[in-house]
């Protein structure tokens, strides 16, 4: 397995958000996070991440069977976990260019032409998310994570406040990261799915416990025709 | 003392009025014991002036002055501007020409470092005549490189209407010591000036620079001001009158390090009406540095605008930031505003940043670099990039 999370607690603001959640990712495998609102999703992906402000009380993280579950981000980073932010920070003064000039110093070239996925070329020289609209972040985001080459990716909602043309890029940029990388995607309207050409597995986290986890093909009609109430214990969906 | 011809030029209730001031303390900053700073010195090394990438090249571009403790080392004027009759010399063998501008702006016995400057004789003239335009930089670079000694040195740079000039003036040290610099700037109607600080002290130095601008009718002044050293303590705070549709951009960057005591700030009066004045100031304060930002604008005429932003950046638990910014209004049409924020590294940005593969270390310097960017105005490129350069430098030796 490329990522095991075991039996982890995780708080953040002093709550504990995460209780007891477990998850596999294999090499190349693309997974889709769901649940409501506040039930912890972004915690997760902070969690394995490393952020700060996140405190993790119980279980491990191991990525390419080392165990990451204490490593600082930048170490995690290195080691091939990229993450695309919801809500990224707003830098002043430091451009889109500073950032992609760091990255490639770390990760080298991009192997591929990204042009054709991401349109940033008005942004190079603008504070990194500062003054940007909500599909410009996204398309940045998504920029950034690609040009870091990552074994996994952690994607918070690509889809969020972004219109169907910016959805279709994204999707686009997705699969072609997916072509060379696992991928953990959190999607709350389930938007972004119909433009992914491969979903292997899905989850859906309720009040910080995995309550559904299976084939994406199974779990992701459950939720659309169910909600997220009610579908635990359903046939196609083992409780985490 | 100065002297032309063996005669002292200086009106003597000028003299006076500095050597009743001798022992005048300034209202702000720490007071600084001038007494200790009277050794005579030639100094001869410029080496501290390559670490502000000002070279042979940046000199002998346009025209440039060039001292070292109380020797002038340098006063070169390329020949195609001495045709257009720009002039530079030693502000003493000006002294039959300026009459009206000398001490014009800054009172001769504003303080004892005021006083200082006069007593000394030392400093350049510098005038750009009307509508003649300098678009290559001029340089003005003071150096001290003898220890415990004083450099007080009085400038004045005259541009009249409708004139061009783009100055650059670079001062630092190799040794502690004390640095006066008066500078006197009257910029003319319709003019357009640039007036680039570039500051690099030793430990120890004392710094105590007086800068008073007057902006005629219709003219511009972009001033920018880096100061990667302030030595043990630095006390400034120019002040610019506004003409009528003039106006005035000021952006500093200081950084206060070690246990360094800075009193800053930068004051615009906008007289004429349609003035416009912006003051930018931006501290980074590390180790033990102790730091008063004051900014001001004054509007005394209508449809004028202003605007102060200041920043404050604390990178230990032992500095302290304080700003001070005022905003005074006679006319009912004048616009005002001001902002005011100090804070830490933004904790959220260097964990974003560590996730994309920087170190916390990496992280924390591109933020600090972020920082200290400041918008840059219609500039000669090597003014750009001395000016980048030593942003640059100063982010490194803030988180170095």
């Amino acid at each position: 397995m490329l990522l095991e999370v075991h039996d982890l607690h995780v708080k953040a603001g002093g709550d504990e958000i995460i209780r007891g959640i477990s998850l596999s990712i294999g090499e190349h495998e693309t997974h889709i996070l769901m649940g409501p609102n506040g039930s912890g999703k972004t915690t997760l992906l902070k969690a394995i991440m490393g952020l700060r402000g996140i405190e993790i009380e119980d279980g491990h993280i191991l990525f390419n069977g080392e165990d990451i579950t204490w490593k600082p981000p930048h170490v995690r980073a290195r080691m091939g976990l990229a993450m695309m932010f919801q809500n990224p920070p707003r830098i002043k003064g430091v451009t889109l260019s500073d950032v992609i000039r760091e990255i490639e110093r770390r990760y080298g070239k991009p192997e591929d032409d990204l042009g054709n996925l991401v349109e940033i070329s008005s942004l190079r020289n603008r504070s990194l998310h500062v003054g940007y609209s909500g599909g410009e972040i996204k398309q940045v985001e998504i920029l950034l994570t690609i040009l870091q080459k990552p074994r996994l990716a952690l994607l918070d909602e690509p889809d969020s406040g972004v219109d169907v043309e910016n959805l279709r890029r994204l999707g686009e940029a997705m699969n072609t990261m997916a072509e060379r990388a696992s991928l953990l995607i959190i999607t709350h309207t389930g938007g972004i799915l119909k433009y992914l050409r491969k979903v292997d597995k899905a989850h859906v986290i309720v009040e910080g416990r995995m309550i559904c986890s299976g084939h994406s093909e199974e779990i992701i009609p459950l939720v659309l025709e169910n909600g997220f109430d009610g579908i635990s214990g359903r046939e196609g969906c083992a409780t985490g | 003392m100065a002297s032309v011809g063996g005669k002292d030029v200086r009106p003597a209730d000028i003299r006076g009025r500095a050597l009743r001031a001798l022992g005048k303390r300034s209202t702000y900053g720490v007071d600084v014991d001038v007494a200790k700073y009277l050794g005579v010195s030639k100094g001869k090394s410029t080496d501290s002036l390559t670490k502000l990438g000002i070279g042979r090249r940046e000199l002998f571009s346009s025209a440039s002055y060039v001292q070292a403790d109380e020797a002038v080392l340098q006063t070169f004027v390329a020949e195609s501007l001495r045709s257009l009759g720009v002039t530079m010399m030693p502000l003493h063998e000006a002294l039959g020409r300026i009459g009206r501008y000398y001490w014009g702006l800054i009172d001769v016995d504003e303080d004892k470092y005021t006083a200082l400057a006069e007593l000394s004789g030392q400093g350049v003239y510098i005038k750009i005549p009307r509508d003649v335009h300098v678009k290559a930089p001029i340089y003005t670079c003071f150096v001290i490189s003898t220890a415990g000694i004083a450099q007080p040195v009085h400038n004045l740079v005259v541009v009249e209407d409708g004139a061009e000039l783009n100055l650059v003036t670079a001062c630092s040290s190799s040794a502690a010591g004390l640095h006066v610099g008066v500078t006197e700037l009257y910029v003319g109607a319709g003019a357009k000036v640039t007036y680039t600080m570039i500051h690099n002290w030793a430990e120890g130095t004392h710094s105590r620079p007086r800068t008073g601008a007057r902006l005629a009718d219709g003219s511009r002044l972009d001033m920018y001001y880096v100061n990667l050293n302030p030595g043990a303590s630095l006390q400034t705070m120019p002040t610019v009158e506004i003409g009528a549709r003039s106006s005035f951009y000021s952006a500093s960057v200081l950084l206060a390090s070690g246990s360094s005591s800075l009193d800053v700030g930068t004051s615009a009066m906008v007289s004429g009406e349609g003035g416009r004045a912006e003051i930018i100031s931006k501290i980074i304060a590390r180790d033990t540095s102790d730091v008063v930002s004051r900014t001001e604008i004054l509007a005394r005429a209508p449809g004028t605008r202003g605007h102060t932003e200041c920043s404050g950046l604390m990178l230990s638990d032992d500095a302290s930031i304080r700003t001070i910014p005022a905003l005074e209004s006679r006319s009912p049409t004048a616009e005002l505003s001001h902002e005011a924020a100090i804070g830490r590294v933004d904790e959220e940005a260097i964990s974003y940043l560590m996730a994309r593969g920087l170190s916390e270390d990496e992280a924390i310097a591109l933020l600090v670099r972020g920082f200290a960017i400041i918008e840059l105005g219609e500039l000669p490129l090597p003014v750009e990039k001395s000016l980048r350069s030593a942003l640059r430098a100063l982010a490194i030796k803030a988180t170095g």
